[in-house]
């Protein structure tokens, strides 16, 4: 398991600055379509029991439809869960040296990237569509030098203010560079 | 043509036996991959608590059924 004193290939003196996940609304709805799927067949076979008196008590269809609602909602249930692990597992972590850049993509795909702070040339925010809006989620893009793709924090909250708090850790670190480069011309 | 009911649970098992198997690399991942907190334990925990329960009343339905009854198809 990961663990924030430890990530992978940790520097000396390296400091998580900023641990971002996408919002929570993104999981919320995967709870929402799983509640939808979760009611959709318990009305359907209530339905169908209006039309078809008896179907639940047929010795075929009554075992094959138990079978089934069970199979169904085993899956529907796997499905929410996996789909927390993707959630989970997708993590942006800038820290005082570096960016982090850990993505999973289904089971058995995952991204792990990484870019020297100081590198990073451009950022910007977006923030898109009405639901994003009342509840300040959206991209944050990176543009480092020499790259052609640009980092992309996805539907992280606050992506503005995430916006302005890169910078200053750029900014930040940029100067303490330069004062290490003035330190080394001083003669004692 | 006729066959058991008991053919049902074939495909069911079969289905139980690739929903383990995802559970398993779900497992593996959150563990392997993720960063520990309370929220991953409380979600392992849950989605466990869940599949028991779905298990279990699936469980208690099965059993009350024959599934050596003879199904008459022609």
């Amino acid at each position: 398991m990961f663990n924030l004193n430890k990530l992978p290939n940790q520097l000396e003196d390296e400091k998580a600055i900023l641990i971002l996940r996408r919002h929570w609304f993104i999981f919320f709805k995967s709870i929402l379509l799983f509640a939808f799927l979760a009611i959709t067949p318990i009305i359907f076979l209530t339905m169908i029991n209006n039309f078809m008196a008896g179907i639940l008590e047929h010795y075929f269809f009554a075992p094959f439809i138990l079978l089934l609602f069970s199979a169904y909602y085993l899956g529907i249930w796997l499905f929410l869960f996996a789909n927390f692990i993707d959630y989970h597992l997708d993590v942006w972590i800038v820290t005082n040296v570096r960016i982090l850049n850990i993505e999973q993509k289904g089971l058995f795909s995952r991204i792990i990237s990484e870019q020297k702070i100081e590198k990073i040339q451009d950022v910007t925010s977006e923030v898109h569509g009405i639901i994003p809006t009342f509840l300040d989620y959206g991209d944050v893009h990176i543009q480092t030098a020499g790259t052609k793709e640009r980092f992309r924090f996805r539907k992280i909250p606050h992506p503005a203010n995430t916006r302005k708090k890169v910078l200053t850790i750029v900014k930040e670190s940029k100067r303490f560079k330069k004062i290490l480069k003035s330190d080394d011309k001083i003669k004692i | 043509m006729s066959f058991s009911l008991s053919i049902l649970l074939l495909p069911y098992f079969i289905f139980l036996a690739i929903f383990f198997i995802f559970v398993f690399f779900n497992f593996y991942h959150l563990f392997r991959f993720g960063f520990r907190s309370l929220l991953v334990d409380f979600m392992a925990a849950l989605f466990c608590v869940g599949t028991v329960a779905i298990l279990t009343v699936s469980f208690l339905n099965i059993i009350k059924i024959d599934w050596n009854t003879i199904i008459n198809l022609f």
